[in-house]
């Protein structure tokens, strides 16, 4: 688009893909400061003067102004689930964009096959959380027995993530139930079997629940300056927390465990 | 020894099962596999010369964060990739699911000893994270002062 001068229509164009592209990095797992810096170095690649940009986990807000011109967009964004693919294609995908500034619609149509391309395969999902519950459970201190009870207990929660976590769920209301449930079915296997370690079990499972990453994002965010948006993803993680301290409580309490 | 080496290898694996789980490439999860087996190895050493967890894990994830840093710049992708499996097996899930065993069980010792380390883990995590991101920050910002690109 080069150096002409930009109609709101123009601007509406930019701000529309820049804010695609910002949404599609939080929404796999970007810290705030990459998606700020994306947007705006997008809009300033295609020749805005100015622009402005504002993002938490859950909302972007951003205005790109042609002088006395300015346009704003806003997107909420209810739901991240971390895919590091789809976050290193993005990535490249905005860097090219701000070194080529392809048409719009190009990169509309690009950022659509990359959302395709990187979905993750649910027998790769699987298998990768199937791996750390029995891993993480003899990290812990359990034997080759506990990982195989971890690994059962690590395929219902999987089974319900898959099959019954809708997007726009209520995070904590499903976490409580996810590990009541995963609880109840560790209890239940140690009953049948005997003489596991209980404790090894649930741990290698609330290893795959609690949201270090989430933590560990947030702590990014807040050290990038973006202290409103760390702080909500901390509290996020801590919540979640005791959201899983609670649920995997709850059947130790109705029926005893170790 | 041998029990250390299990703790090391699981470690490895977990972090290569979070890599998968979050769609990570081959060669990144083999990346993310390593970086599993060289932080609990260091984590092993750490606290059987120092007794101090908040110190521990800031070391851990010093070690953690550098590693991610340079790889994102060796492999060209970001940070994120190679930080967040590589983190797991720091997270404090055996302290968490202690400090909730022990509140529910009555054992308010227990309960409050693993809530303390649940929290100090945590916060050795930030630290250690901070302290590698500035150093990286800064060297960014010289090396970006002498060629404008970045």
């Amino acid at each position: 688009m080069g150096n002409k001068s930009l109609n709101k229509d123009d601007l509406n164009k930019i701000l529309g893909i820049a804010m695609e592209v910002g949404n599609a990095i939080l929404q796999c797992g970007g810290e705030v400061r990459r998606v700020e810096d994306a947007i705006s170095r997008i809009c300033l690649a295609y020749g805005c003067t100015d622009s402005d940009v504002f993002s938490l986990t859950s909302e972007i807000v951003a205005t790109a102004s042609y002088n006395t011109v300015r346009h704003t967009q806003s997107k909420r964004i209810h739901y991240y689930s971390y895919n590091l693919r789809q976050l290193e294609e993005i990535n490249g995908l905005s860097r090219e964009i701000c070194r080529l500034t392809p048409e719009p619609e190009e990169v509309h149509d690009r950022i659509a096959a990359i959302l395709k391309r990187s979905r993750i395969n649910p027998l790769k999902k699987y298998v990768g959380f199937a791996m750390a519950a029995a891993a993480f459970t003899i990290f812990f201190g359990g034997q080759w027995m506990d990982g195989i009870a971890s690994l059962i207990v690590a395929s219902v929660i999987f089974l319900i993530e898959h099959y019954i976590k809708k997007e726009k769920i209520n995070q904590l209301a499903y976490t409580i139930t996810a590990s009541f449930i995963a609880g109840m079915v560790a209890i239940g296997i140690n009953a049948l079997v005997g003489s596991l370690d209980l404790n090894a079990v649930i741990i290698g499972n609330v290893m795959l629940m609690i949201p270090g990453v989430s933590f560990t994002n947030g702590v990014r965010d807040l050290l990038g300056g973006d202290i409103a948006a760390g702080f909500l993803r901390i509290s996020e993680a801590v919540l979640i927390s005791v959201a899983i301290a609670a649920g995997f409580a709850l059947p130790l309490l109705m029926i005893g465990g170790a | 020894m041998t029990d250390q080496l299990i703790i090391i290898i699981a470690a490895g694996a977990g972090s290569a099962g979070f890599a998968f789980f979050f769609n990570a490439k081959k060669s990144q999860i083999v990346c993310a596999a390593i970086s599993g087996l060289l932080v609990s190895g260091l984590y092993l050493l750490l606290t059987s010369q120092y007794d101090s967890i908040l110190l521990d894990n800031m070391l851990c994830a010093m070690f953690v964060t550098a590693y991610a840093e340079i790889f994102a710049r060796l492999m060209k992708a970001p940070s994120s990739v190679f930080l967040l499996p590589a983190i797991i097996p720091l997270v404090p899930g055996g302290f968490l699911y202690y400090a909730m065993y022990g509140l529910v069980t009555g054992a308010n010792e227990i309960a409050w000893q693993n809530a303390n380390a649940t929290m100090l883990t945590g916060l050795g995590i930030a630290m250690g994270i901070l302290v590698v991101s500035v150093i990286v920050s800064g060297i960014d910002m010289i090396k970006s002062s002498s060629s404008l690109q970045s």
